[in-house]
């Protein structure tokens, strides 16, 4: 587990982060000391014990404030959804909300300490058979209702909602950083094949999600059929280079270039770009000294 | 590590383009620290979230060395806890 955390400089400005002090009244300053504080002790999945005496004794031992002072204020924290309750084998647990989204480095994770929470019914959108199908997968027609056991919040507390856009309104319909391979595996028949999804590759994918996913879906699927068109990104250049999945989620730059038509030359030496560009310059210059140093030697 | 990958992956998180100098510039620095491919990695992850521009080499540094700092703490609590564990052991040998 971190040993510290990364806090944003949003929390201050957080619409849940206000509401939970407007919601638990005298405890309301408790209730925002508190929250940086279950961050810095949660595991790198987010998740905590849920119990209010657990929570007092392993995140803040020192406070003056009673175990029901800790239950009222977890149970304003959940309401908002600033954190969501499950329970695994008769215990509670907590999850931090978004907590991914906020965090660095979490992509070297393993397995968390805590139990997986429990599969939703919104869960089931994020196994799409087919690319792209997650978001249709979620409505179920005639079942708006709320059936009791799902808040009628547009699924703010939901913990695998965190591709949320950083302007505060819940993307309805993020797609889950497995589309994109999906995506690749459907579409790809000339380039180099995906085997595993690691958390190195969810992690980049992730990154090229977050900004507007509807848009870079969109431009991946349409870039892995046009770079099978591309004889350079299919190995017909000079070095018999392939553009492979990592390539694609390198940077969001690749997806554009291959769109712009930027590799449609065959006779072109390096992925770099259209023109060559200063770090091609002085890649160049460095193979070159290399080679050099090694004639001399 | 590929220094000359890694700054084109920045700059192009920033959707820019450095000139030649600056390029060359943050080269020379960044080739002088001695960081590990992980933390080259939480370097730039935090660089990101951190900074709205491209962020200059004096902020890269601080950054460096707070990555660095956290290892260090990170590998020292490891000493210790095996220490104390160790030291454990020991005792449960002696008591029975």
């Amino acid at each position: 587990m971190a040993q510290r955390r990364m806090i944003s400089r949003n929390l201050g400005s957080s619409r849940k982060f206000h509401a939970v002090n407007a919601r638990c009244g005298k405890l309301g300053d408790f209730a925002q000391a508190l929250f940086p504080l279950i961050v810095v002790n949660a595991d790198d999945f987010g998740r905590l014990e849920g119990d209010a005496f657990t929570v007092k004794h392993k995140v803040f031992p020192v406070s003056p404030r009673t175990e029901e002072d800790f239950e009222t204020v977890l149970q304003a924290m959940n309401a908002v959804g600033l954190i969501r309750f499950y329970e695994v084998g008769g215990d509670r647990y907590l999850e931090i909300v978004n907590f991914d989204r906020e965090q660095p480095g979490l992509h070297k994770r393993t397995k968390s300490d805590y139990p997986d929470p429990p599969p939703t019914r919104e869960d089931f959108g994020k196994f799409p058979e087919v690319p792209g199908n997650s978001q249709d997968f979620r409505e179920i027609p005639g079942d708006s209702g709320n059936p009791g056991n799902f808040p009628d919040e547009p699924n703010l507390t939901e913990p695998n909602r965190t591709e949320q856009t950083r302007n505060g309104t819940a993307a309805e319909a993020a797609p889950s950083p497995e589309v994109l391979v999906e995506i690749y595996k459907a579409e790809n028949k000339k380039l180099t094949q995906v085997l595993e999804f690691g958390p190195e590759r969810r992690d980049k994918c992730k990154r090229r999600l977050a900004k507007d996913p509807k848009k870079f879906v969109d431009q991946f699927t349409r870039a892995v059929i046009k770079a099978q068109e591309t004889p350079f990104l299919c190995g017909e250049g000079d070095r018999g280079w392939k553009a492979d999945f990592d390539w694609f989620i390198a940077n969001d730059r690749h997806v554009i270039r291959v769109l712009e038509g930027r590799y449609d030359s065959a006779t072109r030496a390096s992925p770099g770009g259209g023109a060559e560009t200063v770090f091609d310059k002085i890649r160049k210059e460095r193979e070159e000294r290399n080679h050099g140093s090694d004639r001399v030697a | 590590m590929d220094l000359i990958a890694w700054l084109e992956d920045l700059a192009a998180a920033y959707r820019i383009e450095p000139s030649e100098k600056t390029t060359r510039r943050y080269l020379k620095s960044l080739e002088r620290w001695r960081l590990a491919p992980e933390q080259w990695e939480q370097l730039s992850d935090r660089a990101v979230l951190r900074f709205p521009r491209f962020p200059c080499i004096a902020e890269l540094y601080d950054i460096a060395g707070e990555v660095q700092r956290e290892a260090e703490i990170r590998a020292n609590s490891e000493y210790l806890g095996n220490l104390l564990q160790d030291w454990d052991r020991d005792r449960q040998t002696r008591c029975t």
